[in-house]
């Protein structure tokens, strides 16, 4: 018999899941690990579930919560990669070519730069937020969000502008 | 194409525009971001594996601290024994003939600067020769050195044998007592010294008996803290008889003093007895209390707080 704390947490990461799962996967590019992060972030918003429910914003702290599963797990990532050649994942067929760009430009940037652009552009917060959320400086968010941009600017080229236009 | 705010599970906010890309002068990265998230895979229900994880990752958190909580309390339980060990081996603190007293294994000093009130107030004798150590002291610092000299002459006092012992301090002189044991009175020096970092902090080897530099006959008597640290009691020929013990950074040192030049009384105690005097873990506390706040009169860094 599921209690009542249970059964919350259930309505709420049923309407959000998804959500999720499409941050996790601009955060990390990949559909797999993007359905294990987003697994592990709803386990540990359940594992917190009575302090999650009293935030002011559940949202925010799940937020909180996959932002960090995914800096931690790069953490990690870094460190096997310096004892192993990783290969790279097959890129899915039935995928469109912008999708691949964007995600291949996104790729280019370090994991807290890739974090700030997908904090401030996807799920649209502002500065001080995103500081909060990754614990650094407003200063450094918006010294990486500047040189991220030029960045992804740099590898995506001027259609892209064009091409936003017209969708 | 459809629009990024019709796709469910996009950010509630999506459907506004002009939102912060367009704002920073990028305004296709929203649109760019929506896209590639558009056409994902579809996502199997992860509540019910999340739910059976999250409860995993309780109890395993909760068994952590239980364990952390287990080995704190086992940490604290061997600390004490360890604390403890400061104790003399063999000879107890307290002389024969007087009722043990358990002391605390953990600090026990309050700090000064709070201690108001003092449970014996001990009189003054009269002063000696030389200069009062409370000219180089003022303030808040005298206060507290006062009051360090009533908290030795209260240890002095429960430590000595003869419960009829009485302890004044010497007026002017800073840590200088007269005793009075069996009916007679005596003179008595503690001298607590801090030792610099690069200083030997063990007492050189100490021979019954033998010959000092100075070509005088000593003998001494060495006893042992618990912490293996030496305490020598030496008798050299025509000085006050010496027991010394580093500890805590300091030297200290309980010396007979003559209260005229005429007198050569020294104190009636047997070495074992002014082992375990100086042994005294409430003496040995004050002597690391008094260096380690720089309490001693002249001390320069006391100078400059």
């Amino acid at each position: 018999m599921p209690t009542q704390e249970t059964r919350d947490f259930e309505l709420y990461a049923r309407s959000r899941q998804q959500q999720i799962y499409r941050t996790a996967y601009l955060l990390c590019g990949d559909t797999d690990r993007a359905q294990d992060l987003t697994q592990t972030t709803l386990a540990k918003l359940f594992q917190h579930w009575r302090k999650a429910s009293r935030a002011t914003s559940i949202d925010a702290y799940a937020k909180t919560v996959l932002t960090r599963t995914y800096l931690a797990e790069e953490r990690t990532r870094s460190r096997e990669d310096a004892l192993h050649t990783r290969v790279a994942p097959p890129t899915a067929p039935d995928q469109p070519d912008l999708r691949v760009t964007l995600i291949d430009a996104l790729a280019t940037l370090t994991p807290k730069s890739r974090a700030v652009i997908v904090l401030r552009y996807w799920d649209d917060l502002p500065i001080d937020q995103v500081a909060a959320l990754l614990d650094c400086h407003p200063g450094t968010v918006k010294s990486s969000c500047s040189r991220a941009l030029r960045q992804l600017r740099a590898r995506l080229g001027e259609d892209v502008e064009l091409y936003a236009a017209l969708v | 194409m459809t629009r990024p705010s019709a796709v469910p599970g996009e950010p509630a906010h999506a459907a506004r525009r002009p939102n912060r890309a367009t704002a920073d002068g990028f305004p296709a990265l929203h649109t760019l971001m929506a896209e590639s998230t558009e056409g994902l895979p579809p996502l199997p229900d992860l509540v019910p594996a999340a739910i059976v994880d999250g409860l995993r990752r309780r109890r395993k958190r909760r068994a952590t601290l239980l364990a952390t909580a287990a080995a704190a309390a086992a940490a604290a339980a061997m600390a004490v024994p360890a604390l403890l060990s400061v104790f003399p081996e063999g000879a107890s603190a307290t002389p024969p003939g007087r009722a043990a007293t358990t002391y605390a294994a953990v600090p026990w000093l309050p700090e000064l600067p709070t201690l108001t009130a003092l449970p014996t107030p001990y009189p003054t004798a009269a002063p000696t020769a030389g200069t009062s150590w409370a000219n180089r002291s003022s303030g808040e610092q005298l206060r507290q050195q006062e009051l360090f000299q009533q908290m030795v002459a209260d240890v002095l006092h429960k430590a000595l044998p003869d419960a009829d012992n009485t302890v004044e301090i010497v007026h002017g002189q800073f840590l200088q007592f007269v005793v009075t044991l069996h009916g007679k009175r005596y003179g008595l020096d503690v001298s607590m010294t801090p030792t610099s970092p690069w200083t030997l902090t063990t007492l050189p080897a100490c021979t019954p008996k033998g010959v000092d530099p100075a070509g005088r006959p000593y003998t001494c008597t060495t006893g042992v803290l618990r912490n293996g640290q030496a305490v020598f009691v030496r008798h050299t020929e025509g000085t006050p008889t010496t027991a010394n013990v580093y500890y805590g950074g300091a030297l200290l040192t309980i010396r007979d003093l003559r209260l005229s030049t005429a007198s050569t009384d020294a104190l009636p105690l047997t070495d074992a007895e002014r082992i375990a005097l100086i042994s005294t873990p409430e003496l040995l506390q004050l002597a690391q209390y008094l260096v380690t706040h720089h309490l001693a009169p002249g001390d320069p860094q006391a100078a400059r707080s």
